[in-house]
């Protein structure tokens, strides 16, 4: 079977377990649309009351230190600003959608930390570099493993299996799932995620978080995923099946332009925004 | 290991290489201890700084941890000097990590 009919075939059959987050794509449409004006952003936010109550939290979180109590979704969309503010409710709806999976193989929990941490990882290293929209690459941080997601969900023994094997003959297990799916987890998350028509930086980050000097149009998005994913392995925070921490590409490291001596204090800002961020949104 | 005192305090679980519990975190350091990590061997130990005293981080940063870090980083290359300062990072066990 080839790659592509081989990622079709699973994501027909878990489309009923992963749903694309539908309050996003509304608030995409609806930013898209020019005669959109700001109540109706609001509004659109409001429909889902949990998602709204989520972006408030973090609104008023120390992620942005804005003085005073923010607590209406206008604020917060006139405080963040409106593409910034779909980042997040992306981010929400996302991890909403995770802590509804349920599994005896894995712990969701140890997932959504490795996403959180991998999330945080990057929005520092973005913030680092002096990036003006840091929340998208928040938000390509927290997606990059959803393919991984999907194979613990449809093929949770398989996947016992392989971690077993990763464990004991120390392959990395994205090499494993390549052998015994003919694909890997980050090309599914891409194909998925093309599905659902989500921005192109996103996808490209998916399938380019082990590789991403291959990535056509956002190397640099996907390079920033890829040192923020070692980062929230080297320490670890959260856990996704893999037991080893996955080799760094010197190309994107130095593609980065961070001095090695920033280390130690960018994983020092990580880990008080990502302590402050567990108790938000997990 | 020679500037550790009675009184300080460790930041993490003080663990032998079979994984065994010898210290628990946060115990505060006395002088029964000192004699029995020196016989141990221990070179180093993770010590709470006063400002992080009462900090409630969790950390389970397992020592001596030098030989489990050239396990993890199997797949890196070890000339590389972001690994190398990676390594360095969580050796110095400074770094609070999350109980996985």
């Amino acid at each position: 079977m080839s790659n592509s009919l081989a990622v079709r075939k699973l994501l027909d059959e878990t489309q009923c377990l992963v749903s694309p987050p539908k309050v996003y794509i509304k608030l995409k449409a609806a930013l898209d649309d020019p005669s959109t004006d700001f109540d109706d952003l609001a509004q659109f936010i409001s429909t889902d009351v949990s998602i709204a109550a989520r972006l408030l939290k973090v609104a008023n979180s120390a992620m942005f230190n804005f003085p005073g109590q923010i607590n209406s979704i206008d604020r917060a969309l006139s405080l963040i600003g409106t593409q910034q503010t779909a980042d997040l409710v992306l981010a929400t709806e996302v991890l909403k959608s995770f802590s509804a999976i349920k599994s005896d193989i894995f712990s969701i929990e140890d997932f959504s930390k490795h996403s959180l941490g991998c999330a945080i990882s990057s929005r520092v290293l973005a913030q680092y570099k002096g990036e003006h929209d840091i929340e998208a690459h928040f938000v390509n941080g927290l997606l990059h493993d959803t393919g991984r997601l999907l194979l613990f969900v449809k093929y949770p023994e398989v996947q016992r299996m392989l971690i077993e094997t990763n464990k004991s003959e120390s392959a990395p297990l994205r090499t494993l799932e390549t052998q015994q799916y003919g694909i890997s987890h980050d090309e599914i998350g891409a194909t998925l995620f093309r599905s659902w028509e989500l921005p192109k930086a996103l996808v490209e980050c998916a399938a380019h978080h082990h590789t991403p000097m291959s990535s056509e149009h956002h190397s640099f998005s996907a390079a920033i995923v890829h040192v923020a994913d070692w980062i929230t392995h080297s320490v670890p925070m959260g856990g996704n099946g893999e037991n080893f921490v996955p080799a760094l590409d010197e190309s994107a490291w130095l593609s980065l332009g961070i001095p090695e001596s920033a280390l130690e204090m960018i994983m020092t800002e990580i880990s008080k925004q990502y302590n402050s961020a567990l108790n938000l949104l997990l | 290991m020679s500037d550790i005192t009675v009184g300080m305090v460790c930041a993490a679980d003080i663990l032998n290489k079979n994984g065994q519990l010898l210290i628990p975190e946060s115990t505060p350091i006395e002088e029964k201890h000192l004699r029995l990590l020196k016989a141990w061997g221990f070179t180093e130990l993770p010590i709470l700084e006063k400002s992080e005293l009462g900090n409630t981080l969790n950390s389970v940063v397992n020592l001596p941890c030098n030989e489990n870090i050239e396990r993890r980083f199997r797949h890196n290359t070890p000339s590389l000097l972001a690994v190398i300062e990676m390594k360095r990072i969580l050796g110095s066990c400074k770094f609070l990590r999350d109980k996985a």
